[in-house]
């Protein structure tokens, strides 16, 4: 069954491996160009001695923006790549077999179709592991000098570093192989399958992520220079996350309301010092915030629903195959 | 003895519509049996049962006497498939689908099967789609055949074969009958080609098993009779009738005592004996009329 | 070796076919008592057969104590069959020639000739039964 399975995959598995190398190929001499500017702008000393002074912002700033075009480039075509390779490896699992008439030859043979199903899923989902992994490896990499910035939360560091490519992965091979065995054509099976997954992965980002544990909150001195979002330059000490919201509470601790603070800000901003004006009036700086030691915490949670999503499709998958007749 | 494959009330049902019903049969070892029958009788339905592709809705089937819709691996062993237009993973060369037999079958005979392609011409190192159909469908037959099984199921096997590719392919199947003692159960809608090769005949209609004995007892048990059409009435056990203006053509099932029939008929009938292709023919023409 | 025939259109069952096969031979002196008959793989391989059928054949002959099996070596002739003498032969063929020449000139086609053998045949094998 491993030469069998290898023998039908190899060609995948060859093009995982040409992308590994082509992703390597685009990304040693960017890695090297980021560490170059971390170098020169003195970004690392920033961060020893945590983030203050106008300086240390500016320089944090322009750093972080040299290579934001390129990291968000990563982000946004690297992030349907995922769904794409595992909806394509995925429905031609079945979908090949039932178009070309194979199954009735594969599944002839002496070891039940079952058995045959759950051997091939188990292999080639150990091919898809490994080079997921190793992708995730590259970007990391080329990343980890921005990531000390702005924290491993931006969409361009989080859905690219540590486990969840692969659960991308694996859950749009998933995917693809039920739809395959549904609809027993290749092409149809994609389609459905990226359809699916986008459906998934997307509310999975924007609205479910920030919720997987409650947010920190952290009063500190006021400012108005602040950026909010997962890629935000960090304006307080401390380690960046995820900063989900800023804002300004009176000394009673209670929340300005939007209007108070758009006013506020239209006050101070021909002043030359508006964060004291602001001190003065007793104000204090609200953060809420996913702290950026949650990483893995965020991670294995993202990871598991998506890795626990395709293990259930999957068991349907086997389940129907040798139940149901074909 | 038991019998090398033995349906008891086998149905299967596809949504509303059942594909095959109340099917019971018992087909003899070493026997070579025609499964005949018009498009959508319930041939390939049938043949997928005894693969274990499919699960019956009802009933069983058993080959020598074990289940064989459980799906397990002793019952996969034990049945060899053919399927229609001999599928092969078509990007695989020749040897590469033998070691795929090998990898995935206990009792796989890779030196028989090298042997017999050898001698067949057939190259090894040849991707499967770049080899012609009647080649590609000695191939499957031998990764079949190879498998050593009990029983050879073979769904269509000459039906996209050009002369040459069917009286080869034919060849190859009967020195296995031969040699290797298998049992099989061969479907085809081209019946002269099975007299010769076959030597029991089951034929399905809608489902249903409209006939099923060994082909020289069938053949013996029926007569092509010929007379006046006002006495056809009279005529025992007739399949099927074809009356012109005066006259009537009967196909009669006599029983294997053909003498039978002496006694009832008015001297003036005339008596042939049927050919298969005919009386197959009779038999589908009857279900059509009767249903 | 003895070699096999089929007639896909002839409407006689192919194990009736081959041992008539065997008993015209016979008759002809093409076979003899202690010839070998093919095996069953030998017939297989050149006429395309079910080997059921040959087997069917064989038994056939056998049991019509034409020929014999030999366990291990083969099936054999053993009937002592007074075939047609050479002259006997010639001069029965001449004068079916010589009818065949007339029915002919009678201006009957070869169907009715054939009917005709077929149904003098059929009288003269009435006379023998009865």
């Amino acid at each position: 069954m491993i030469w069998f399975t290898w023998r039908l995959h190899r060609a995948q598995v060859y093009a995982g491996l040409a992308l590994i190398a082509l992703i390597t190929a685009i990304f040693l001499p960017y890695g090297h160009a980021v560490r170059g500017s971390f170098a020169s702008h003195g970004v690392g000393t920033c961060l020893a001695h945590d983030t203050g002074g106008e300086s240390c912002q500016t320089a944090m700033i322009a750093f972080v923006q040299q290579f934001n075009a390129i990291a968000n480039h990563l982000s946004t075509w690297f992030s349907p790549i995922p769904g794409l390779i595992g909806a394509v490896i995925g429905a031609g699992v079945l979908g090949r077999e039932y178009e070309q008439g194979t199954w009735r030859l594969a599944w002839t043979q002496s070891v039940p179709r079952g058995r045959w199903l759950t051997q091939r899923i188990l292999l080639v989902s150990a091919g898809l592991t490994a080079i997921c992994l190793t992708l995730s490896l590259v970007f990391t990499w080329f990343r980890s000098p921005m990531d000390q910035v702005t924290g491993r939360f931006a969409p361009g560091a989080f859905d690219l570093e540590g486990l969840s490519l692969t659960g991308y992965t694996l859950f749009a091979f998933a995917l693809g192989l039920v739809a395959g065995l549904l609809l027993r054509r290749t092409v149809p099976a994609i389609v459905v399958a990226f359809a699916g997954f986008m459906a998934v992965r997307m509310p999975v980002e924007f609205w479910l992520r920030q919720r997987y544990v409650t947010p920190a909150s952290k009063l500190s001195a006021p400012t108005l220079h602040h950026t909010m979002g997962p890629s935000a330059v960090p304006v307080t000490p401390g380690k960046p996350g995820w900063t989900l919201s800023y804002d300004l509470v009176n000394a009673s601790g209670h929340t300005l309301t939007g209007a108070e603070q758009g006013r506020l800000e239209e006050q101070v901003r021909t002043m030359h010092d508006p964060d004291a004006y602001l001190r003065g009036l007793g104000l204090h700086l609200k953060t809420v915030y996913q702290p950026a030691d949650r990483f893995w915490t965020f991670q294995f949670i993202e990871f598991s629903i998506f890795a626990g999503l395709a293990v259930v499709l999957l068991a349907f998958a086997v389940q129907r195959l040798r139940h149901r007749g074909v | 003895m038991t019998a090398a494959l033995e349906t008891e009330r086998l149905g299967m049902r596809f949504g509303r519509s059942w594909a095959l019903r109340d099917c019971t049969v018992s087909l003899p070892a070493g026997a070579v049996v025609a499964l005949v029958g018009p498009n959508g009788a319930g041939k390939t339905t049938l043949m997928n049962l005894v693969c274990g592709l499919l699960r019956p809705t009802e009933g069983r089937v058993r080959v020598f006497g074990e289940d064989a819709d459980s799906g397990s691996a002793e019952a996969l062993a034990r049945v060899g498939f053919v399927a229609q237009e001999h599928p092969l993973y078509r990007g695989m060369t020749v040897a590469e689908l033998l070691r795929m037999g090998r990898a995935l079958n206990p009792r796989f005979d890779r030196n028989l099967a090298e042997m017999r392609l050898g001698a067949l011409g057939i190259p090894l190192d040849r991707r499967a789609g770049a080899l012609s159909g009647g080649q590609q469908a000695q191939v499957a037959l031998a990764l079949a055949l190879s498998k050593r099984p009990e029983l050879l199921v073979l769904d269509e096997p000459l039906a996209s074969l050009d002369p040459v590719a069917r009286r080869d392919f034919t060849r190859t199947l009967m020195s296995a009958v031969a040699e290797d003692e298998v049992t099989v159960l061969l479907s085809s809608h081209v019946i002269a080609d099975l007299e010769a090769v076959c030597d029991r005949l089951l034929v399905l209609d809608h489902g249903t098993v409209r006939l099923d004995g060994a082909i020289d007892d069938v053949l013996a048990a029926h007569r092509m009779i010929s007379g006046p059409r006002e006495a056809a009435a009279d005529v025992p056990g007739v399949v099927r009738a074809v009356h012109s203006e005066r006259h009537s053509d009967l196909l009669v099932r006599t029983g294997v005592e053909a003498e039978s029939l002496q006694h009832v008929l008015h001297p003036t009938w005339q008596e042939h004996p049927v050919g298969l292709e005919e009386l197959i023919l009779a038999y589908l023409e009857q279900s059509a009329v009767t249903r | 070796m003895f070699r096999f025939r089929l007639d896909g259109r002839s409407g006689v069952p192919p194990y009736l076919q081959l041992v008539q096969q065997v008993r015209q031979a016979l008759l002809l002196g093409y076979l003899r008592q202690g010839d070998q008959l093919p095996t069953v793989k030998e017939v297989v391989g050149t006429l395309t057969i079910n080997p059921n059928t040959v087997v069917k054949a064989y038994r056939q002959l056998e049991n019509e104590g034409v020929v014999a099996a030999k366990p291990g070596q083969g099936t054999f002739i053993t009937a002592e069959v007074e075939a047609v003498a050479p002259g006997d032969y010639a001069r029965l063929r001449r004068s079916l020639e010589r009818w065949v020449r007339d029915a002919r000139g009678s201006g009957l086609d070869d169907e009715t000739v054939t009917a005709l053998i077929a149904s003098v045949r059929t009288d003269v094998r009435a006379e023998g039964v009865a």
